[in-house]
């Protein structure tokens, strides 16, 4: 009888701890439909991998490893980047560059968007001796930028570069970018209040989109790919990946596949990520202060990314005429959460002025957050894995 | 509590990416506009 309840002796306050996290991860999949793909899969992996001798990660048995399915999954599906990699084709062939490429000034709120990134790997490295009392480990800058990326609020960009420096603060980085990008709604509004003024607010803003070839749309993956490659030729996997998907799509000749990328491939790949990555939150990794200082620096990410989306604007605004002034909201939406972010930014206008139509122009710089943040992945590896 | 040089670091690397950033998605703006007088509808 004793071998049913002697694994239940072996609990620790740790794992309880994470049943309880992943349990409220599936609460806010299923009752707030919170990134629902993502969290649930992490919620579930998370108590999986959470008991006592799991057999589901590798443990060690009379000095002889055996090896659980998550952990084999991570290592050939997560440590390599595939995953990422090909839920990035699925993710280019459902974004429509459009708005984008018939209004191409919005490019520019995409990057300044980004700003949360870099904000939040040099505040990161501020708190050094923090993470390092708390993890009893050496604190780099290669974890500071894995901590910084949260900010591209990307998820596959997130996992792609925490993963490539190894970075053994991977679990929360997971957890914090998934869970913020959910939570982009109640972030963001109360941040561009606080640095708009009402005036700002009721900008109104003409929408006269130039028209856009199928040439050029064809061409602009393929742009896109050869430039961010030149500069970052590490990121050009992200990039090239991203871009393959949107030139599936807008191809014309494609649609089979690009349809498969959209809904099998990426609902697929998808499945997989949550529950893979969920490996990474087992107790011993997991529970320390460092995970809470990462929750509270993603959060900071997600904040200047707004505030440098919303300044840029106000900026332009010194030497835009009356009549072709911007709306400062719309500098927030330069983030790659989309298209949550241009939603919100649309009601804003709406409820500051019901006859104020922000989408186009937000959905123009959300898209462009989209490749903004993957070329920050890239700027990050060319400025940091040297 | 506080690591300061660690912070001062990371500043030209704050700057670098940033100019980065603006660097690419300018060239792919001019890129775009371009495009569009070549290709045009």
């Amino acid at each position: 009888m004793e071998i049913l309840y002697e694994n239940l002796l072996l609990v620790t306050w740790q794992q309880v701890l994470m049943w309880a996290i992943g349990g409220l991860l599936i609460y806010l999949a299923i009752k707030k439909d919170m990134e629902p793909a993502l969290l649930l899969p992490m919620g579930f992996g998370a108590i999986l991998v959470n008991l006592p001798f799991s057999g589901a990660v590798d443990q060690v048995y009379d000095g002889v490893v055996e090896h659980g399915v998550i952990d084999v999954l991570f290592q050939g599906t997560i440590a390599n980047e595939l995953l990422p990699l090909l839920l990035f084709i699925g993710i280019g062939a459902m974004i429509d560059f459009g708005p984008l490429l018939s209004n191409p000034k919005m490019m520019l709120f995409g990057a300044a968007a980004q700003f949360g990134i870099f904000f939040t790997i040099s505040m990161a490295r501020l708190f050094t001796p923090l993470f390092e009392r708390f993890s009893g480990m050496p604190f780099t800058l290669r974890d500071a930028a894995s901590i910084g990326i949260i900010g591209a609020a990307d998820g596959p960009t997130a996992i792609f570069i925490a993963n490539f420096f190894g970075t053994p603060y991977a679990g929360a980085i997971f957890v914090a970018a998934y869970s913020y990008m959910a939570l982009v709604p109640i972030i963001q509004p109360p941040v561009i209040r606080a640095i708009t003024t009402k005036k700002e607010r009721l900008i109104r803003m003409k929408y006269s989109p130039a028209s856009v070839s199928k040439t050029t749309k064809i061409l602009f993956p393929i742009l896109i790919t050869v430039v961010a490659g030149i500069v970052a030729p590490r990121s050009v996997s992200l990039v090239g990946f991203l871009m393959f998907g949107n030139l599936i799509r807008e191809c014309g000749v494609l649609n089979n596949l690009s349809e498969t990328a959209q809904n099998a491939l990426a609902n697929l790949v998808t499945l997989l990520l949550g529950i893979t990555i969920s490996t990474k939150m087992q107790a011993s990794l997991f529970v320390n202060g460092a995970t809470l200082l990462i929750m509270c620096l993603g959060l900071v990410a997600f904040i200047f990314d707004t505030v440098g989306g919303v300044f840029f604007a106000k900026f332009l605004n010194l030497f835009l005429p009356e009549g072709k002034k911007i709306n400062p909201m719309v500098g927030a939406t330069g983030i790659s959460a989309f298209p949550m972010s241009a939603r919100v930014i649309h009601k804003m206008g709406l409820k500051e002025d019901p006859q104020n139509f922000l989408l186009m122009h937000a959905v123009g710089a959300n898209v462009s957050g989209q490749i903004a943040s993957v070329i920050a992945g890239g700027m990050i590896l060319a400025l940091i894995a040297k | 509590m506080i690591d300061l040089t660690a912070f001062l670091e990371t500043l030209p690397i704050m700057a670098k990416g940033m100019a980065g950033i603006f660097i690419v998605m300018a060239v792919l703006l001019l890129s775009i506009k371009g495009l569009g007088k070549i290709f045009p509808e």
